[in-house]
């Protein structure tokens, strides 16, 4: 015990000591070391004199300063992992030192939140992601770019739209009200990831990451496990996605970076639905199903006072009007360098996009300045800066009626697009589609969004440093719609609105970082820091009705208009603390702990406490394996940590509350909205990580091996109340939930010759996610689709199971559970859910000579899709003449002995009004995420044209789908604004196949 | 070292700074809360006008509740895509139904707005606020949630009955399902507070002496107690302030008519969406529901529907439902009681009082204004029949024709639902998993 005690006290005070030791003849040395092949900064290099004890350590970026004698001196670097050098200095007092790895061992750096680390001492689960493994897809936002690269963090694109929703997971949900989103972090920025349009799009949302231009992106860094995430503590449960953009490198020559390409998209599959005579047709059929005359069938000559025969009906294409070859542009220009004290990036991005069905489009316009300079030997300070500009016209699609898709693929194929007047006919509840495509020239959606950090870093002893960071993220969002008097939500005289929303968040963190080593053998790294965030929103929106004509398209035209605005604000403070320790480059131990405190709670349970803690053994540092050339590397490690959610609920969840607006009669009215539950507090998920890395062959392979399980207790549910108390709910800490999983990754040089190499890296992964306990089960979406229900998982759809279509007499057998003899709510079962069993990812990499090839797979399996198309439109009749057939309506049961699952047509009985399973598919698909093929011209040819480096490539976008999903697109979901409903698909713009070309070059 | 110092101190002085504007104190900017709701006068006044504003919610007086009154029936045809309301239509409910339980649950919501009501008003302590004024606003309270147990009754049967505001989600534990006639008494007892406190005032658009009566009237029509319902009904129709507007559609063309007993306003700003649903895109609706054809024909027989044939409309060869066309001004009433029902209701009381002339008198008042002949029934029978032919076409969209032919015991005859099961609806599915106190009807 005494032993301990000294030692903590022995590193505690042992850089005060070297401090003291200096006198007055002594002068300052400072300098930077970097890794010798990659040029990072090496953080936490031991910088010392040796025969002496004065000494210091390497900050984050690798920058030290070290008080020596006037005499020449001799400076020993060691660090773990590199060979050490020894440095003579006699006058210098800058010195750029770099380190070579020792055994080759490649050493990568990860940002793991508040520090950095070296990959092999990693006692938590994180994937990494360099600029150069991301394909260049042009993608609008950064999250779609993981798609299929890091395992165990579920990508998809909800919509084809460009700039549209992605829905991203981590390790599986952990909640049922709060939000299932990873934490956004972009240099050091917690970013708001919130919807900011309010526009009413049937279900899509509108991505706020887009706001982000990826070609800024170094690296992003996914922390997957508590003790990786436990440092954002009431965030952390759903992971944390680290982003960090490029930055200079000191003592470097600017170096300018262009790039531009050219894209192509369309719709790999179309809509389709029956003919006009198909569809008369089937009309006719229900007619003498439903037991009506042959004579009275709805389709009859026009001389018996009928509309015509089925076989003389025209066939209107309304689906051809919706789609297009969509093109897009990109430019990115940047330039980068840095003097000795001084380092800078500044970059932009200038892109277009056009959606593949009309009259979609997105355009961004973004700047970023990344800048840090050394003042003196003690302070540095710098700036992580991005502003962009995105635009947006929006089509309505999904779950509207007066959407552009639905307008066009729901009516019925003999009704005529235009009356005889020539104006745009509508059917039922649909608008026109054309009138959409070519009236609704202002559905506008502006994005403004400042992101930027100013740090300034105070080294107050040697190895010891603090940062103060002062952060905003503020968003403001502007949307301009305006129906006009063709459309159905412009009757009778133009509807317009205006709606300006701005997020705004401050964010100040200070950070205290030590870092020492002590001997060879002792390295040790702590952190204590502390954060303050405010978070507000505010909304103004303005209305007008009545426009003299459909010219006139502002506001201030309209006759009679209303307005409103409103507006809310959180808190966060927080404290963190982290320490690491590593014994002889074989041990690890890791400690996190974070207390939080939040505005959304009540007093007495405002904080929350987060630990974790966590261990590795490097087994291939023993002796006995240290000989073994076999085994580059050969690591176990284990953590485990608490991890917290505040998101999703409102800002006042805690309160009993009464809400204005209730009025009446033009005066103010109140009543009570919510009932008060002083008892609320975070939702907590305890999580541990079981993980092997194994490196091979000269680390020709490598594999990464992870098992998890995350218990979620204290979810922030909306638990149901009953109704005779007014209210339907009161927001409560009950149920839990778990997810286990497995992930394994592997990466390979295939072949590594001078000409020609070939890389593969794999990862698959499987989260089980199961709703242990919930005191009642929640639905959701407008025909209660989902269900969420103990003992299921999330995402699980709720449905009448068809067995069978009678052979004989043609109806849906529906099973029946409780076995009473009829088909009631209480046979209504959970069939499957929306998440795959496993997915993953596969991309190869060659490179022959000056040529590149990339092929990039990803796959889901077992997750199933509703596919509400069928269900509107293979209704059997009950929509007969409102809403068409889609052509698997014909393999409809007509006769005695047909054996189909399409039940006969009829508007009686329950053969089309349930929710059956019949709509319900599998949705497992592999597909080609990303095949490119790219030349880079030889160093001589380009700098005889003064070019340092040019690449020219073809990229192409989900070119090939494997999938027995009969929608377009299995990936998708409509229901993207509602919170946790997944895989449903209703006229959603499918995700477009993509072709483009684009030259990168530098000088 | 001193500028080290500093920089430090300069760095570290945040925190205190910052911790003394306490980012963790935030109050609510677009709410207040319970402590604050119930002060003085004009909270009082805010708290009852909500309590109206809940009357209009889509899901009671703003449209859904009066659709499940018209659906149900063979007014209106179902002809849209939500299959939720299909199933009105089709007369097969299940208890999963949202609009069943979108109701349910906006309706005892009123009632919890009236019961804060009820209970505080009286102990507001303002000198500003006089006794005549506590009164009235405790009286309209209790009208309120007279309709509002009034309509959950003829709706879904008896039901659990709530006299307190709800503090915690433990409060009404134990609370189940009274019976009809207890769900009826506690209408009346509420109505016979109501009618103590409010002053014989005329205003339309709240509740008032009168209005109370009216609702007594049609209470006792529901419970068959005719002599009762003649003379409330008698009570309205002999006031000044009520008569029938001739023709037809003054009523209809012009709010707050003379003919209106009860209407809940709506203006541009808090617009009334039900026009919606009956118009067709054209006019920037989504026919999701249509006059039947038989409607259609008997409204537009001079005969029968006389100059009712307002309440169709067309466009552009579509024929659509039009008691609810101001698509633009967003401000269609709710139409909630009228004189021409109170006529009617005495009428049908008078019918089975015997008092055959003055039945008819009553019924003709109301043929005589839509512009179609009287008529003279010979016996009880044929009375009754006439009567609830004319209730048909005279409230055809306004909700009271399912109601009627249940409270008759006549669905079955006229609109072939045999399964007197279906005459209410089912307790939504997910209160019976929410409440272990409540009961499902049979058949659900």
């Amino acid at each position: 015990m005494y032993k301990i005690i000294s030692f903590i006290l022995f590193l505690i005070f042992h850089p005060t000591t070297s401090f003291a030791t200096n006198n007055e003849q002594s002068r300052q040395v400072t300098g930077t070391v970097t890794d010798s092949r990659e040029g990072f900064g090496l953080p936490g290099v031991n910088v010392s004199i040796p025969g002496t004890s004065s000494g210091t350590v390497t900050d984050h970026d690798g920058f030290f300063e070290l008080t020596v004698p006037e005499e020449t001196v001799v400076l020993r670097f060691s660090y773990i992992g590199y060979q050490t050098k020894e440095l003579t200095v006699t006058d210098q007092t800058t010195l750029t030192v770099e380190l070579s790895e020792d055994l080759q061992r490649l050493s990568e750096i990860v940002v793991t939140g508040y520090t950095t680390q070296r990959r092999e001492t990693l006692t938590s689960s994180i994937s990494s992601i360099s600029a150069d493994q991301i394909p260049d897809i042009p993608a609008a936002s950064a999250d779609q770019l993981l798609q299929g690269l890091a395992s165990g963090v579920q990508v998809s694109s909800s919509s084809g739209a460009p700039g549209g929703g992605i829905f991203v997971s981590v390790r599986g949900s952990t909640s049922i009200n709060a939000g299932n989103d990873p934490l956004y972090i972009v240099d050091g920025v917690p970013i708001s990831n919130t919807q900011t349009s309010s526009l009413a799009l049937g279900g899509q949302v509108v991505n706020p990451l887009a706001d982000l231009n990826p070609s800024d992106i170094e690296s992003i860094d996914i922390l997957k496990d508590a003790n990786a995430t436990a440092i954002y503590g009431a965030r952390g449960a759903n992971g944390v996605v680290v982003i960090t953009t490029r930055r200079g490198q000191p003592n470097t020559p600017s170096l300018v970076r262009f790039g531009t390409s050219v894209a192509y998209s369309w719709a790999p599959n179309k809509f389709e639905v029956v003919t006009g005579d198909q569809d008369a047709m089937l009309q006719n059929e229900v007619h003498i199903n439903n037991g009506g005359s042959f004579e009275s069938r709805p389709f009859r000559p026009v001389s018996e006072g009928g509309r015509g025969l089925p076989e003389d009906q025209p066939t209107y294409d309304r689906i051809s009007d919706l789609f297009q070859v969509a093109p897009s542009r990109n430019y990115e220009l940047s330039v980068a360098g840095g003097s000795e004290n001084t380092r800078y990036f500044i970059g932009g991005d200038l892109s277009d996009q056009e959606g593949i069905v009309k009259p979609a489009s997105f355009g961004r316009f973004s700047g970023r300045f990344n800048f840090d300079h050394i003042v003196n030997d003690f302070l540095s300070i710098g700036t992580s800066t991005t502003v962009s500009r995105t635009t947006r016209n929006i089509s309505r699609s999904n779950d509207t009626a007066q959407g552009v898709i639905n307008s066009a693929i729901f009516v019925p194929a003999y009704q005529p697009i235009f009356n005889e007047d020539g104006s745009y006919a509508k059917y039922g509840i649909f608008d026109n589609h054309l009138a959409l495509i070519n009236e609704r020239d202002r559905y506008n959606v502006t994005g403004l969004r400042l992101i930027s950090n100013v740090y300034a870093e105070l080294e107050i002893l040697p190895g010891l440093s603090l940062r103060s960071n002062w952060s905003v993220d503020y968003g403001d969002n502007l949307d301009e719609t305006y129906n006009s008097t063709q459309l159905v939500s412009g009757q009778p005289q133009g509807v317009a609105n205006t709606t300006n929303t701005r997020n705004y968040s401050w964010i100040n963190e200070q950070i205290l970082t030590w870092r020492t080593n002590i001997g060879e053998n002792h390295n040790l790294t702590g952190i204590i820091g502390n954060t303050l965030q405010e978070i507000s929103f505010e909304r103004s929106s303005l209305t007008g009705r009545n426009f003299p004509g459909d010219d006139f398209r502002r506001i201030a035209s309209s006759s009679l208009q209303t307005g409103s605005s409103s507006g809310t604000k959180s808190g966060l403070a927080s404290f963190f603390t982290n320490w690491n320790y590593i014994y002889k480059d074989r041990y690890i131990f890791d400690v996190n702990f974070r207390a939080d405190a939040s505005s959304r709670f009540g007093a007495d349970n405002r904080w929350g406490y987060f630990p974790a803690a966590g261990i590795a053994w490097r087994i291939s540092q023993e002796e006995f394996l240290r000989n073994v050339d076999f085994i580059n590397e050969l690591k176990l490690s284990a953590n485990i940590g608490i991890t917290g959610n505040q998101s999703g609920i409102n800002d006042f969840a805690s309160l009993g509350l009464w809400s204005g607006g209730n009025n009446y009669l033009e005066a103010p009215g109140t009543t009570p909205v919510q009932m008060g539950n002083p008892n609320l507090r975070w939702e907590t998920t305890t999580q541990w990580d079981v993980g092997l890395d194994l490196a091979v062959l000269n680390e020709r392979l490598g594999l990464e091996l992870n098992v998890y399980s995350k218990y979620t207790e204290g979810l922030l549910l909306n638990v149901p109340v009953p109704n005779k108390l007014g209210f339907d709910f009161i927001t409560q800490n009950e149920g839990e939930m778990s997810n286990r999983g497995i992930e394994f990754s592997l990466n390979s040089t295939n072949i590594s010759s001078t000409r020609f190499q070939w890389t593969t890296s794999f990862n698959i992964a499987r989260n089980v996610n199961i709703i242990e306990r919930l005191p009642s089960p929640i639905t959701r979406h407008s025909r209660d689709w989902i269900r969420m229900e103990e003992g299921y998982s999330m995402y699980s759809f709720w449905v009448y199971r068809q067995l069978e279509v009678d052979p004989q007499t043609g109806d849906a057998i529906y099973e029946d559970v409780n076995g009473d003899g009829q088909i009631t709510v209480a046979d209504r079962q959970i069939a499957g859910n929306a998440l795959p069993d496993f997915f993953g990812g596969i991309n190869n990499r060659f490179s022959y000579l000056g040529f590149d090839l990339g092929v990039l797979f990803n796959f889901e399996y077992g997750n199933k899709v509703y596919n509400l198309n069928r269900f509107f439109m293979e209704h059997g009749g009950i929509y007969s003449g409102s809403i068409t057939f889609l052509p698997g309506q014909l393999d409809r049961w007509q006769q005695p002995g047909d054996i189909t699952d399409i039940p006969r047509m009829t508007t009686q009985g329950n053969n089309y009004t349930l929710p059956s399973d019949r709509n319900l598919e599998d949705a497992s698909f592999l597909r080609l995420r990303s095949l490119s093929l790219g030349y880079t011209l030889p160093l001589n040819v380009v700098q005889s044209i003064g070019l340092q480096s040019l690449r020219v490539y073809f990229q192409g976008t989900n070119l090939w789908t494997l999938t027995r999903y009969s929608g377009l697109d299995p990936e998708v979901n409509s229901a993207d604004s509602i919170s946790n409903v997944r895989g449903i698909d209703q006229a959603v713009v499918p995700n477009p196949r993509t072709v483009q070309f684009g030259v990168n070059l530098s000088f | 070292m001193k500028t080290r110092k500093l920089i430090t101190s300069l760095l570290l002085l945040p925190l205190t700074v910052l911790w003394s504007c306490d980012v963790l104190d935030h109050n609510p900017e677009l709410n207040i809360t319970d402590d604050q709701a119930f002060v003085n006068r004009a909270s009082a006044e805010a708290a009852l006008t909500g309590t109206y504003s809940r009357l209009q919610a889509n899901n009671y007086y703003g449209r859904n509740y009066v659709a499940i009154g018209y659906l149900q029936a063979d007014n209106v045809e179902w002809s849209g895509s939500f299959n939720f309301f299909q199933q009105f239509d089709a007369n097969q409910l299940t208890a999963d139904n949202s609009t069943v339980s979108g109701a349910w649950s906006a309706i005892y919501s009123t009632i919890n707005s009236a019961n804060h009501i009820i209970a505080k008003v009286q102990s507001v302590d303002d000198p500003a606020f006089s006794q005549s004024e506590k009164d009235r606003i405790q009286g309209e309270a209790y009208f309120i949630r007279a309709l509002a147990y009034f309509d959950l009754a003829r709706a879904w049967g008896g039901v659990p009955l709530i006299l307190d505001y709800t503090r915690s989600p433990e409060d009404g534990a134990g609370i189940g399902r009274s019976s009809l006639q207890e769900t009826y008494a506690r209408v009346l007892a509420d109505l016979q507070l109501a009618e103590n406190l409010l002053p014989d005032v005329v205003n339309r658009n709240r509740a008032t002496l009168h209005t109370v009566y009216a609702l007594r009237a049609r209470l006792h029509l529901y419970t068959e107690e005719w002599e009762q319902a003649a003379e409330y009904s008698s009570r309205v129709i002999e006031h000044q302030g009520y008569e029938l507007v001739q023709p037809y559609s003054e009523f209809i063309q012009n709010k707050n008519s003379i003919e209106s007993i009860f209407e809940l306003a709506y203006d541009n700003a808090n617009r009334n969406g039900h026009n919606g649903y009956f118009l067709p895109a054209s006019l920037g609706g989504r026919l999701e529901w249509r006059p039947t054809e038989e409607l259609i024909s008997l409204v537009r027989d001079p005969e029968t529907g006389g100059n009712r044939d307002v309440l169709v409309g067309e466009a552009n060869g579509v024929t659509f439902g039009n008691l609810y066309f101001r698509s633009s001004t967003g401000d269609d009433p709710a139409y909630v009681l009228r004189i021409a029902e109170l006529y009617l209701i005495r009428s049908e009381a008078r019918a089975h009082l015997n008092d055959l002339s003055g039945s008819a008198e009553d019924l003709n008042a109301v043929r005589t204004r839509a512009g179609v002949a009287e008529i003279n029934p010979s016996t009880q029978q044929e009375l009754l029949l006439a009567i609830e032919n004319e209730r048909r076409l005279e409230f055809a969209l306004e909700g009271h024709r399912w109601f009627d032919l249940v409270r008759t015991e006549r669905a079955g005859d006229v609109l072939g639902v045999t399964d007197r099961n279906r005459w209410v609806l089912p307790i939504p599915l997910s209160d019976l998993n929410a409440d272990p106190d409540l009961v499902q009807n049979e058949g659900y």
